[in-house]
């Protein structure tokens, strides 16, 4: 048995992308080769643990096809609003009323405590998570982002219920760690139940910035508009 | 023509614990027509079919390898799943992916027993892994179904690195799916999954 071949041809055969004579093949083989049947029985339930994970685990990226913008003219537009935004953001806000990039010393150990963590991968899918919003503490944020760069900045805004986005806090210089991640944190308390995204790009760059949209629920209680 | 009669296999008495056997072993060929089918009632009837018809096959000495009947089983379970497909072609606008097992990203999910137990080792195993570009291929292969060559040529991967990426988190899987190695924080993503699976089952 060609371990690499199979390997590739179990995920072909689950997704359905053999044709019908290569599946019969294979499901032949299945009766004759018990450990095809093991490593088959395998895939499918590390399918499925990825699967289960999804709704709370991975965010889902509206679509797959082109994980890399395409820099075009609406773009630049974009991204030259983006910079503006964020040059506003810079001053208007302070970025370390909600979001900060690691907990410093000294911080009283009640709101040192992590209440919750969140993960922000990019897969394919569309649905945005509910996160439930913990009540105090901090929230251990970390990103995945897909577009490496020495450091990263992080914007997170608030979607109103009109489907405008209004920034309520950011951060520059975070480094990417060395387990992948960009890693901040956010204060729970400083937060409310709601619609956000949070954006994530290469520092004074934006046209390859990722957002990530999710809601945050309290306790008991749905997601508001607001 | 008949097996010699040595190589008959023991009659199996008790088809129920033959069943739950099937149940045991197989969970992941459970899950899988859990979510082609999306009904636990009609994917615990395809099961069952498919569990008789192996038993039968195996009682008149068709199976010429009963040490594997498991095979057996998946391609009875699968013949059986299409025929179901097959029937229930009415409800499709295109005969088009009739075959296809996987699920659509927007159907919602389907409860699994088991899921809860694979997706806490799925997220140890990710977390375990240092290389953000190994997780994606992961992510990709297993979560998004792209196939590996679309994922090596957008990663600048090999095919050896690919295959030794997954090589290494099937066997991690593994260990932890056999041995259980669960951590506090898996317990509790365990419970959060468990009950976000019941939350959706409710609704």
């Amino acid at each position: 048995m060609n371990a690499d071949r199979d390997l590739v041809t179990m995920q072909d055969f689950i997704v359905g992308r053999l044709s019908d004579e290569e599946r019969s093949v294979f499901e032949d083989r299945l009766v004759h080769e018990p450990k095809l049947v093991r490593e088959l029985e395998q895939s499918l339930r590390m399918r499925e643990g990825f699967r289960q994970l999804r709704a709370t685990y991975f965010r889902k990226a509206p679509s797959q096809t082109r994980r890399f913008p395409v820099w075009s003219p609406v773009l630049a537009a974009a991204a030259a609003a983006g910079v503006a935004l964020f040059l506003w953001l810079s001053r208007a806000a302070d970025p370390s009323a909600i979001l900060t990039p690691s907990i410093t010393a000294g911080t009283p150990p009640q709101l040192a405590a992590i209440g919750a963590h969140f993960t922000f991968v990019t897969v394919r899918g569309s649905s945005v998570p509910d996160l439930d919003l913990p009540a105090s503490g901090l929230i251990e944020i970390r990103v995945a982002p897909t577009v490496r760069a020495n450091t990263y900045r992080m914007t997170l805004l608030r979607r109103e219920a009109t489907g405008s986005a209004e920034p309520v806090a950011g951060l520059t210089g975070l480094p990417l760690s060395s387990d992948g991640y960009v890693h901040c944190f956010a204060k729970a308390a400083r937060l409310a139940s709601g619609s956000y995204v949070l954006r994530i790009g290469p520092d004074g760059e934006n046209s390859t910035a990722e957002a990530f949209p999710f809601n945050l629920r309290t306790e008991g209680g749905a997601a508001s508009s607001r | 023509m008949l097996a010699p009669q040595a190589d008959l296999p023991a009659p199996v008495s008790d088809p129920a614990s033959y069943l739950a056997a099937v149940y045991r072993d197989y969970p992941g060929l459970r899950a899988l027509i859990l979510r082609r089918v999306r009904d636990p009632e009609l994917a615990a009837d395809i099961l069952q079919d498919a569990a008789v018809t192996t038993l039968e096959k195996l009682r008149s000495g068709e199976i010429a390898y009963p040490e594997n009947l498991g095979g057996y089983l998946y391609r009875v379970a699968l013949n059986h799943l299409r025929n179901y497909r097959r029937k229930d072609r009415s409800a499709l606008s295109s005969p088009e992916g009739l075959d296809e097992l996987a699920l659509p990203d927007s159907d919602p999910e389907p409860q699994s027993v088991d899921g809860p137990q694979w997706a806490s080792a799925v997220r140890r195993m990710l977390d375990e892994m240092p290389v953000a570009r190994d997780r994606e291929v992961l992510i990709r292969f297993y979560l998004d179904d792209e196939d590996r060559e679309t994922i090596c040529r957008d990663l600048l991967l090999s095919e050896e690195h690919f295959n030794r990426v997954v090589f290494r988190a099937r066997n991690r899987f593994r260990e932890l799916i056999e041995h259980r190695g669960f951590r506090k924080v898996d317990l509790l993503m365990l419970a959060a999954v468990t009950l976000c699976t019941l939350v959706a089952g409710f609704k």
